[in-house]
């Protein structure tokens, strides 16, 4: 598959209207054109980022707490009955 | 300078109530005439009472007594809405504090209310904003710059004393800028950032806007430090900073550069010159050579990241929800009408430069450049105490006229992405007005964890500059 196809894939999976479709394609296009500019660097010697120095990643360990605002948390969701998020049948 | 400490002094003057200070700021804020605020806490004049008493009781403790602060609409204030200024989260109340809102709180601030942005925080100018744009203080034709936009204007307007903002690639800094206010983007880690609704994790960081340099300090210093709800926070070393001066600033080459406006250019070098009379620095030229690179992996990064943590949003746990009859249309649905072009725009990019294929391409290569440009900050950072440059390349744009086209918006944020990728701390401030009597900004940038030596130069800087 080339770029162009590639692109009109994932234009495709994302289901837009035909309208969408042209309006993003083309600056799709352009800003990937756009990112092949570092393609002129030399980064044969360099690793990729990960995390700075200064920042140690320990992991936390696991504590159950209680949330003591539930109510708050499940009201914000559009359709919740007894302890349940409700939304439709993934079969059809 | 300190609104925050003479304000404090009238409380403890008994000269003032806090309660007659937040009604003169929430006035403004209520005729919003420059579409900062997309809601207001309702609250706050009840809360502004009970710090009334402790007035007329003598029982003034919080660094922030009384004062009124705004916060940017993607930052939990428990029970106030927190919309990130999309239709998808447009009715989301937040369950929890943010780290920094707790802080705040515990300082006795106020909370007028939350901020105008760029959609989740996707955007410059603070058009993006499924709320309206914003307008700039000094030319409503014009935008504020974004994507804290609401929360520069909210303080150059005088709709808050304080604001928090969120910098992911130039958010606080551009809005600082454009607005004529200070705008600091602290060293990643050294503000929690739980609460902070997720954009691109690796790079956002909460930050403040004040008027006065001084008051920039004194929010940061509240708001810093470990949190162990982040582990992406970091525990800030307190040391003294006594700057030696003259000090030695490198300036960017790529600042006088044809792409940078000639006002922005010549108030540059009047800015130099005048710190060179007053002996507080010598200046010399710096080049970072992956510097034109840096907006290419920035919106790789950022797009990334962003691809991923708005999965999130789907109409089943909170937000809007569309109705449909199935599982898979419904998600289509919410997620088409609920987020706005440039946030679906930088969803495909991310899930473009993550794909299979395309992934080693792109992202990798990008992650590769910003190890350079980290390295290249560093070692220009080993002979230079700070480095200047500007914050935009123009002045503030009129409204309407970079959506056309969003490379050349994209392209307003050429000086300020680059610190964000590198981690490093950077902080807009005010300079001059332009012939139009439009704002114009610089900004500095340094080492990890010196925020403290911007405070001390620009509160000497600050004393030149305004007496």
């Amino acid at each position: 598959m080339n770029l162009k196809e590639e692109i009109d894939r994932i234009l495709e999976l994302v289901r837009l209207s035909k309208e969408e479709k042209s309006k993003y394609e083309e600056h799709f296009l352009k800003m990937v054109d756009f990112f092949k500019k570092i393609d002129k660097l030399d980064l044969k010697d360099e690793k990729p980022f990960f995390y700075l120095e200064h920042l140690k990643t320990e992991l936390r360990k696991d504590k159950i707490t209680e949330f003591k605002d539930k109510k708050l948390l499940y009201d914000n969701s559009p359709e919740f009955r007894g302890d349940f998020f409700v939304t439709e049948s993934p079969i059809e | 300078m300190s609104e925050i400490k003479r304000i404090i002094s009238l409380y403890k003057n008994k000269e003032q109530l806090p309660g007659d200070i937040v009604k003169e700021y929430l006035k403004k804020a209520q005729k919003n005439d420059f579409n900062s605020f997309i809601s207001l806490n309702e609250n706050v004049l009840e809360q502004a009472e009970e710090l009334d008493k402790k007035v007329k009781e003598g029982k003034i403790e919080g660094r922030l007594f009384g004062i009124p602060v705004s916060i940017k609409d993607n930052i939990l204030v428990k029970g106030l809405k927190c919309t990130c200024a999309s239709k998808i989260l447009e009715n989301y109340i937040a369950p929890y504090d943010a780290t920094v809102i707790e802080k705040l709180k515990k300082e006795d601030a106020l909370i007028i209310g939350k901020t105008n942005m760029d959609e989740f925080a996707m955007g410059s100018s603070n058009e993006y904003s499924a709320f309206g744009p914003a307008s700039n203080p000094f030319d409503r034709e014009r935008v504020p710059g974004g994507s804290s936009g609401g929360s520069a204007i909210s303080v150059s307007a005088d709709e808050a004393l304080l604001s928090l903002g969120s910098d992911t690639g130039g958010s606080i800094r551009l809005p600082a800028s454009f607005c004529g206010v200070y705008g600091l983007k602290p060293t990643y880690g050294a503000v929690s950032r739980y609460g902070l609704v997720a954009f691109a994790s690796s790079l956002d960081q909460i930050g403040p806007f004040a008027k006065y340099i001084e008051d920039v300090e004194i929010l940061f210093d509240i708001i810093k430090g470990k949190d162990e709800k982040d582990k992406t926070s970091a525990h800030y070393p307190e040391r003294e900073i006594k700057p030696s001066y003259p000090l030695k600033i490198g300036v960017l080459k790529d600042s006088f550069s044809d792409k940078v406006e000639e006002e922005i250019k010549t108030s540059l070098e009047e800015f130099i010159k005048l710190l060179e009379k007053e002996k507080i620095a010598e200046f010399k030229e710096f080049e970072i050579e992956s510097f034109e690179y840096a907006i290419a992996v920035y919106y790789i990064v950022a797009c990334a990241e962003a691809s991923s943590n708005l999965a999130r949003y789907d109409g089943v746990l909170y937000g809007f929800k569309s109705k449909s009859n199935n599982l898979w249309d419904m998600y289509e649905k919410t997620r088409t009408e609920g987020f706005g072009e440039e946030v679906k725009r930088r969803i495909m990019l991310g899930a473009f430069v993550l794909k299979s294929g395309y992934y080693e391409e792109y992202y990798v290569k990008a992650q590769k450049v910003r190890t350079k440009i980290l390295k290249e900050f560093l070692k220009n950072l080993e002979e230079f105490d700070l480095l200047l440059m500007p914050v935009s390349p123009t002045l503030p744009f009129k409204k309407g006229e970079k959506l056309k086209d969003p490379i050349s918006m994209y392209l307003s944020d050429i000086f300020t992405v680059s610190v964000n990728l590198a981690g490093l701390p950077a902080i807009a401030f005010p300079f001059k007005l332009s012939k139009q009597g439009l704002p114009i900004g610089f900004q500095f940038v340094s080492k990890f964890f010196m925020e403290k030596l911007f405070f001390e130069v620009l509160k000497k800087i600050e004393k030149i500059i305004y007496g």
